[in-house]
């Protein structure tokens, strides 16, 4: 069994520098990290590997610095980790990401299973899913908060808002996955280390035939980002639980919010 | 080129609003607003062409082995290849974000999803909506011959009823056999409570030691005559409350008057759920808990004896109003 996982270097949004009052977004110095969520694709494509054997790719499109999230992916178990360097990644919408994922895979592939998370933790839009399902011409299990691979099939649990669909398809396919179906084993310090020993693979666009130029949609611009928002007002009440509550109960009080 | 507005959803009040917006836009655009309906669906064709000034699309059901998100963005591609040039205008439920996907791919489309707002401008669409976990809202214009947005709910009014009844038009698409198999289709539990629609919120944490100790949240919510929600990990990792109840990026995104933390540390991709609720209250033991940057009022103490004694005084409280 061939797995591709794909990865999502994305800023740590703790370390936003975020203007409450005017609105600005400093993204200078923010350190990035995987995305969240990745991490239960990565865990979930080993799980299947070592259940049926195989190989596990981790393969990320972004900046040169996306390599940190690859060494983790390679700490966890992953058998290669690929990086599509771009460093204006950011400027392609879905589709492009989606186009360049699919050249990817023709240089890397054949691959009998795509695995990603449902969404990634900056954007959350759960559009690659969807979008490379359609761009690889392949069925698409969405939303599985289980999934067990046998005699080159998935069957898995698809979780909506208020039911479940258990659904069956034949690989190869895409899966996304929820935060449901597993919990990510944490590398040890000796797997941390070797890691960083290891290779990763890197492509430009122009060594996948691609052009950065050709890939933008016309029709598709980030404008601006506000990160305007209520203050808060931060009381805290310190003090045994009786005053610290009477204190708290007069203030919802008066505000209406006790009735 | 006039713009038409198309609206679907499964969920009928999600669909009201959508349509509402599509009539305001459809103002905009020089185009009329439109609706597609899955046959014995949410909603009676003839009865609902009040709400659109185009025209009601009745698309004939879907197999039961097959996922509503497999057959809609057949449907809906058909339906927008009969206008010269549409906005398609979804919920932001996990079935159509991925129907908006696979439209966006078939049509070409731009797309977005999750948006609280759109305004159309000079032949553009303006979206908003939040990211890096609700720390900013981000700003994209979205143009081409199709575009595709998925709104949040409660991001626009109800479309209100006119006199007139805009034509319907029945509609037969070949979905093609999917390989994807629904087996088995079970219900979620159902939970008690749309916490969506809940005025009042208490909601807890990691804080929390033992789930037999939920009746301390439990007494609390009834006091207050709050609903109950909570913190991804007691939902997702722990099971000691139901899918339903978890507040976040990730699960309900809510909007109450007063929202009540126990035991939560306040991680941002919780706080992106409670990002727009009225006064924020944290219980906590550990003074530098993010919650407590993030709140209006906090208590530092042991929920384990602060809770109990917020109780107490509130139900002293309604029995001195008696």
């Amino acid at each position: 069994m061939n797995v591709l996982v794909l990865v999502k270097h994305v800023y740590d949004e703790s370390q936003l520098k975020v203007d409450r009052v005017s609105g600005r977004v400093g993204f200078e110095g923010v350190p990035g990290k995987m995305s969240d969520f990745d991490r239960h694709a990565i865990e979930a494509s080993l799980v299947i590997r070592a259940t049926v054997g195989g190989k596990v790719t981790a393969l990320t499109f972004g900046r040169a610095e996306a390599v940190k999230s690859l060494r983790e992916a390679l700490a966890m178990g992953v058998d290669r980790a690929v990086l599509i360097r771009e460093e204006n990644f950011e400027m392609l919408d879905v589709k492009a990401t989606a186009d360049v994922i699919r050249a990817a895979c023709d240089k890397l592939g054949p691959f009998d299973l795509f695995l990603c998370a449902e969404g990634s933790v900056d954007v959350y839009s759960s559009l690659l899913a969807p979008v490379l399902s359609e761009k690889l011409g392949l069925p698409l299990v969405s939303y599985a908060q289980s999934l067990v691979v046998k005699d080159n099939a998935v069957v898995a649990e698809r979780a909506l808002e208020r039911k479940l669909e258990m659904v069956e398809v034949a690989l190869p396919a895409v899966i996304s996955v929820t935060g449901e179906v597993n919990s990510p084993r944490i590398p040890t310090l000796l797997q941390i280390m070797a890691a960083m020993k290891k290779e990763i693979v890197t492509f430009t666009l122009q060594d996948l035939g691609l052009n950065i130029e050709k890939l933008k949609s016309a029709g598709f611009a980030v404008t601006g980002y506000s990160g305007k928002s209520k203050e808060r007002r931060k009381v805290i009440f310190e003090g045994t639980p009786s005053e610290t509550a009477t204190k708290l109960l007069e203030i919802l009080n008066r505000e209406g919010l006790l009735s | 080129m006039a713009v038409d507005v198309i609206a679907y959803s499964e969920e009928g009040d999600v669909l009201l609003e959508l349509v509402g917006l599509a009539n305001d836009l459809a103002g905009h655009t020089g185009g009329k607003s439109f609706a597609m309906l899955m046959a014995g669906g949410v909603a009676d064709p003839g009865e609902f062409g009040s709400f659109v000034t185009g025209g009601i699309y009745v698309v004939k059901g879907v197999p039961a082995t097959q996922s509503l998100q497999e057959a809609a963005p057949y449907m809906l591609s058909e339906v927008a290849r009969r206008h010269e040039s549409a906005i398609v205008l979804l919920g932001s439920t996990r079935n159509e974000k991925v129907t908006a996907g696979r439209l966006a791919a078939k049509l070409d489309a731009t797309v977005a999803t999750e948006c609280s707002s759109v305004a159309y401008e000079e032949g553009r669409l303006n979206v908003k909506r939040l990211s890096f976990s609700g720390r900013a809202e981000t700003s994209i214009t979205l143009s081409g011959r199709y575009v595709i947005v998925c709104m949040k709910p409660r991001s626009h009014q109800k479309a209100e009823r006119s006199t007139e009844r805009a034509q319907v038009t029945q509609l037969e698409v070949p979905v093609p056999e999917t390989p994807v198999r629904v087996v088995e289709v079970k219900d979620k539990p159902a939970s008690s409570i749309d916490l969506t629609k809940a005025e009042k919120i208490v909601s807890v944490g990691r804080g929390l030691k033992k789930k037999e100790d939920l009746s301390i949240i439990q007494d609390l919510a009834e006091a207050l005559g709050a609903s109950v929600g909570c913190s991804r990990p007691l939902s997702a990792d722990l099971e000691w409350l139901p899918e339903e109840a978890h507040i976040g990026l990730t699960g309900v995104q809510v909007k109450p008057k007063l929202y009540l933390a126990v035991g939560i540390s306040g991680q941002l991709q919780h706080l992106a759920g409670v990002k727009d609720a009225g006064t924020i209250v944290a219980i906590n033991l550990d003074k530098s808990a993010p919650i407590f940057g993030s709140c209006d009022y906090g208590i530092v103490g042991d929920l384990y004896q602060v809770v109990p004694e917020v109780v107490r005084q509130l139900r002293a409280l309604r029995l001195e109003r008696r």
